[in-house]
């Protein structure tokens, strides 16, 4: 977080307008996840995704930001090879010791308090329609109150990642500016974890080994929740990059750009390709295109010129349609809305391009003396990346399996069968809607 | 295999960690930070086999 003496109060008070968009990110992923499942768990999915904003929302108030910090608050360090690594802030809990004023500490936290939910709604997506309300409620407070503020800490609060330049001489530290690292890439591999905790649907393999199709219910629900995420993104991206990675205000407009080109580049290289590839776009997979191009802009959105933004976007676009795939079909993970492909693909995708184009510090005009060039750069981006796969997916695994040894997590298969609408929450979400015996 | 996997990734990890601290030079540095991280993606392999949904569970 930028101190706030380097901030001016114009800065803060644009930055907090920015972070009043930010909600619209969490309604359009709730409305992506209904539309995904089936019709007979579409109101379970709108309650768990509210579930798991709240329980987000409030586990990250009272632990999670005291464990997150900001720079600048006392920590707890390792000494290893001589350098110092902070781990972990030693901040009292219920957010005491926070001036409830406009300084940047409070507005991260106050963006925050989005941005977890924003991760938390990740995984109920791959969870859809065999996810216990309870077992949801309880990961969700796993993910708000240790793993994201534990990572958000090393990125954001002045933690080992962020002084990667300052103690080894890596570019800039892990750059991060919206969160691909801190939220996408860690609700994605939450939500790996929870795919293979939970497992496939019922009859989603065949006993060839291939899967079926079990196509969203409502693809207008998740084609409206891909145009209503857009300001809630672009707020999210503008107010990071104020906040964590010092950008000026003056750039707000070169953020929202490159997240509006990002996002269509990919989404129009997913409909090229399933065009090609099945002689029709995929609306679903255009959705998941559009929604890949939004997470990859969230590492690179203020670092970037608009053209990058697009190559980035057209990757990001490419590697989401193919990793929807090779999960479902090669590696069996049923994953019914590609949350695993869209927020852990793409968010690593965008992690790495920060490093890959090492002009980006020269735009943000920042380039830091001494420091060489991007190859520094590039080598804290694939530490921050190694981290996220190599410790934090492990321990998002562990945390559930544990939870999953002592609670199971997955519905009984009655409750799958009559649907989680009936079963988790005794009415369905369009009672008028009844399939009779001659249909 | 898929706890086998599991295993592998901190282990990648504190490769990639140990990198940092041992080795000030930029090449060997680079060349630990990737065996790290190919042990990694080995862990990643090795727990997505291992995670497979059995074909004579399937319906």
């Amino acid at each position: 977080v930028t101190s706030s003496s380097a901030v001016d109060a114009s800065t803060l008070t644009v930055c907090a307008l920015l972070i009043v968009l930010v909600p619209f990110a969490p309604a359009g992923l709730a409305l992506i996840n209904t539309g995904f499942g089936r019709a007979r768990g579409a109101a379970y999915a709108m309650l768990s995704s509210l579930t798991a904003t709240a329980i987000a929302a409030v586990v990250y108030c009272f632990f999670g930001f005291s464990w997150e910090g900001f720079p600048g608050r006392p920590a707890n360090l390792i000494l290893l090879g001589g350098k110092p690594w902070d781990w972990i802030s030693r901040g009292p809990f219920l957010l005491r010791g926070l001036a409830f004023n406009d300084s940047p500490a409070t507005l991260a936290m106050l963006l925050q308090v989005f941005t977890v939910s924003l991760a938390a709604l990740i995984p109920v997506s791959t969870g859809a329609d065999r996810w216990r309300l309870r077992s949801l409620g309880i990961s969700t407070a796993l993910l708000a109150g240790w793993t994201y503020p534990l990572f958000a800490h090393w990125v954001w609060g002045g933690g080992w990642l962020a002084q990667l330049g300052s103690n080894f001489g890596l570019g800039d530290g892990f750059l991060d500016a919206g969160g691909a690292g801190a939220v996408q890439v860690l609700g994605g591999l939450s939500a790996l974890s929870i795919a293979w905790i939970l497992g496939p649907r019922r009859g989603k393999y065949l006993a060839d080994g291939g899967p079926a199709a079990f196509p969203g219910h409502n693809i207008v629900y998740v084609l409206f929740g891909c145009a209503l995420i857009v300001p809630g993104w672009i707020g999210l991206n503008a107010a990071g990059s104020i906040l964590f990675a010092g950008a000026a205000p003056s750039r707000i407009a070169l953020i929202a750009v490159n997240t509006l080109l990002s996002a269509s580049a990919s989404c129009l290289t997913a409909m090229a390709g399933t065009r090609f590839r099945f002689g029709k776009p995929d609306a679903s997979l255009c959705a998941n295109g559009w929604l890949g191009g939004l997470v990859a802009s969230s590492a690179v959105c203020c670092f970037v010129t608009p053209m990058v933004a697009i190559f980035v976007g057209l990757v990001a676009g490419a590697l989401v349609t193919i990793a929807v795939e090779v999960l479902e079909v090669h590696l069996t993970v049923d994953d019914p809305g590609g949350a695993i492909s869209v927020h852990a693909v793409a968010g690593i995708w965008g992690l790495l391009a920060v490093g890959i184009f090492p002009h980006i510090l020269a735009i943000r005009g920042s380039l830091p003396s001494g420091v060489e060039s991007g190859s520094g750069q590039l080598l804290a981006q694939v530490v921050g990346v190694a981290t996220l796969l190599g410790l934090m997916l492990p321990m998002a695994y562990g945390l559930n399996w544990l939870l999953n040894r002592i609670d199971p997590q997955r519905v009984a298969p009655r409750g799958e069968r009559l649907g989680m609408d009936m079963h988790e929450l005794g009415g369905g979400a369009y009672p008028e809607f009844v399939v009779h015996r001659e249909d | 295999m898929k706890l086998a996997g599991l295993l592998l990734l901190p282990a990648g990890w504190g490769i990639v960690i140990s990198a940092l601290s041992l080795f000030p030079q930029a090449g060997l540095r680079w060349g630990f930070v990737l065996a790290g991280l190919c042990i990694e993606a080995g862990g990643l392999i090795l727990a997505f086999l291992g995670a497979r949904y059995p074909k004579e569970a399937a319906e």
